[in-house]
């Protein structure tokens, strides 16, 4: 898994797809962090995770960006004939994958663990540090929930295009579903809720940290990571 | 050892690999041997694991490359037909990343790297990106991926397409040097490549094996590899003239108002498959005379006739190779 971990990272970061989906992340939230931290009203929160919550859409709706070449590419150019030959197993490969996004993903994350720092050296508002850091660690977890769905779809098809647009599709309908959760009830409205991955991290807001939330997430990567797995190991068999 | 047992492999229906069987040994080079869509590059896919068959089994020194995967292809270094190079990498980072990849240990890596880089000549482009090497570098880049770690058993499949004739002359002798301690697989359609560099032959003609013996046994004093080629893999080469032969009957028909042509005729190796369960009647057949108004009887024109044939070969695949008659030309009335 290391070897593919390796690649995979130094390859990504070479290339223009992560550098820049770093740059927007960066740039998403950091509006939604001047808007919501730094309102010149003087009516700024000192809860960094409101920014990361308003950001989340907008800022993940550039994972394709990242997730689109994991398999595409390696099926276009016929480079996962060398994968199956190696001795490592179709987990390991996937894995591999999965942590090296997950790893560019984590660099803007990273990054916005300094905010609350920020807040305070810049401003008089005493810090929830607790709420901020549990904030800043389900966004991340928010993302490498959609980085495990972006993945999978890269495994069903030879375009990166159509990957990258499929992924867009499947990351609005799920925003779409979780706005639409709170007019849906009964049976629908359950469906509705369970899938709702953007709706979800709403429960952060609450003031307290949500730990549901952050197993919602990951049970929805390693669902993900799983159906990858399948489908990888598929193709040998197709 | 390479034990390859009863190794099948279908595509839908279209079987691309019939009961292949044969075991590889150290200490000889294996030519594989066969024509276009023959079901080399499917078999040794399936040898490396990266295709799994619809039957069969193949056992890398008693390990089921499918059950046992990760202890079998460590045996097992693999050069497909296309070499899966990442063009973004230089050869030194692929290679460093194929090392990892077979586990070898950090100690010894760049020790291994080196080693593989001197002998198939790539040490002077170690640094370049594989993207702007040319297409005989990038082949040698792939050739030191399947040797790098020293793998017991030798999988390469037309390693010298793209190389120059010194290139070629320098990769058969490193295949040659390979040999004491390894076993090597090699396709080719180069039978002099075969010929000079191979022990032993396993040729292999529409998804099954046709030969496999010691080169000198199969070629025998009097005759030359290409010779035997011709003779045993020659069958899926005649389907052309088959085809050719179909239509003379056709044209023929037409000129004499037959109604019906039996088309169970395979017109190219591409189409064997189609009409291999009819295999002993090949050959297209005139059927004898039918009254007009039979209940195919319909107008049609010499044109339809002729267009019909390649259209009846093609309804022959997906109908079954039941070698039913097919209507062609209509003509009853003309």
């Amino acid at each position: 898994m290391g070897a593919v971990y390796r690649k995979e990272f130094r390859s990504s970061m070479r290339g223009v797809a992560a550098p820049l989906f770093i740059a927007i992340v960066f740039g998403v939230v950091n509006v939604f962090f001047w808007l919501n931290n730094f309102r010149s009203d003087g009516y700024g929160s000192a809860h960094v995770e409101y920014a990361l919550i308003s950001a989340v859409f907008w800022s993940l709706l550039f994972v394709p960006l990242l997730t689109m070449r994991l398999f595409s590419e390696e099926r276009h150019n016929k480079t996962d004939q060398l994968l199956y030959s190696l001795p490592i197993t179709g987990t390991q490969v996937v894995l591999g994958k999965y942590f090296a996004a997950c790893t560019v993903f984590a660099i803007p994350c990273a990054a916005f663990c300094f905010y609350p720092l920020l807040l305070e050296v810049l401003t008089d508002a005493e810090i929830p540090y607790l709420m901020c850091y549990v904030g800043i660690g389900t966004y991340f977890l928010a993302g490498c929930a959609v980085i495990a769905i972006g993945m999978f779809m890269s495994t069903l098809f030879e375009s990166q295009i159509i990957s990258a647009l499929t992924s867009l599709a499947v990351i609005i309908g799920l925003y779409i579903l979780g706005n639409v959760t709170s007019s849906l009830t009964g049976f629908w409205g359950g469906v509705a809720g369970a899938v709702s991955i953007f709706g979800r991290i709403y429960d952060i807001g609450y003031g307290y940290p949500d730990w549901t939330c952050a197993l919602y997430y990951l049970s929805a990567a390693a669902l993900f990571v799983f159906f990858t797995v399948q489908s990888f190991e598929r193709r040998r068999w197709s | 050892m390479i034990e390859v047992k009863n190794l099948c492999k279908n595509y839908g229906a279209i079987p691309a690999v019939r009961d292949v069987s044969f075991t590889v040994e150290k200490g000889k080079i294996y030519g594989f041997l066969g024509p276009n869509g023959a079901g080399k590059s499917t078999t040794m896919n399936m040898i490396t694991g990266c295709l799994a068959p619809t039957s069969g089994q193949v056992l890398v020194d008693g390990c089921d490359i499918y059950d046992e995967a990760v202890e079998a292809k460590k045996r097992i270094g693999y050069l497909p037909e296309l070499p899966p190079l990442y063009t973004d990498m230089t050869p030194l980072e692929y290679l460093e990343f194929v090392g990892r990849a077979k586990k070898i240990g950090r100690d010894e890596l760049y020790e291994k790297i080196e080693e593989v880089m001197k002998k198939t000549g790539i040490l002077d482009v170690a640094d370049r990106l594989i993207r702007n090497l040319s297409k005989g570098f990038r082949q040698r880049v792939g050739i030191a991926q399947a040797i790098l770690g020293d793998p017991e058993y030798i999988i390469l499949d037309e390693p010298t397409v793209g190389l120059d004739p010194l290139q070629i002359i320098e990769v058969r002798e490193l295949i040659v040097s390979l040999k004491e301690d390894h076993a090597v697989i090699l396709s080719s359609h180069i039978l002099q490549e075969i010929s000079a560099v191979c022990d032993y032959v396993i040729m292999i003609s529409r998804g099954k094996v046709v030969a496999s013996d010691d080169i000198d046994s199969l070629v025998g004093e009097d005759d030359t590899l290409e010779n035997v080629f011709i003779n045993l893999a020659g069958e899926s080469l005649d389907a052309g003239a088959a085809y050719a032969a179909q239509k003379e009957l056709e044209r023929e028909a037409r000129g004499r108002g037959r109604k019906k042509i039996k088309v169970d005729s395979d017109k190219g190796a591409a189409y064997y498959t189609e009409v291999y369960a009819d295999e002993d009647n090949e050959s297209p057949v005139l059927l004898e005379d039918e009254e007009d108004g039979g209940s195919d009887g319909a107008d049609s024109t010499a044109d339809e006739a002729d267009t019909g044939a390649g259209a009846d070969a093609d309804a022959g695949k997906a109908g079954g190779a039941d070698g039913e008659a097919q209507d062609t030309g209509k003509g009853g009335d003309k």
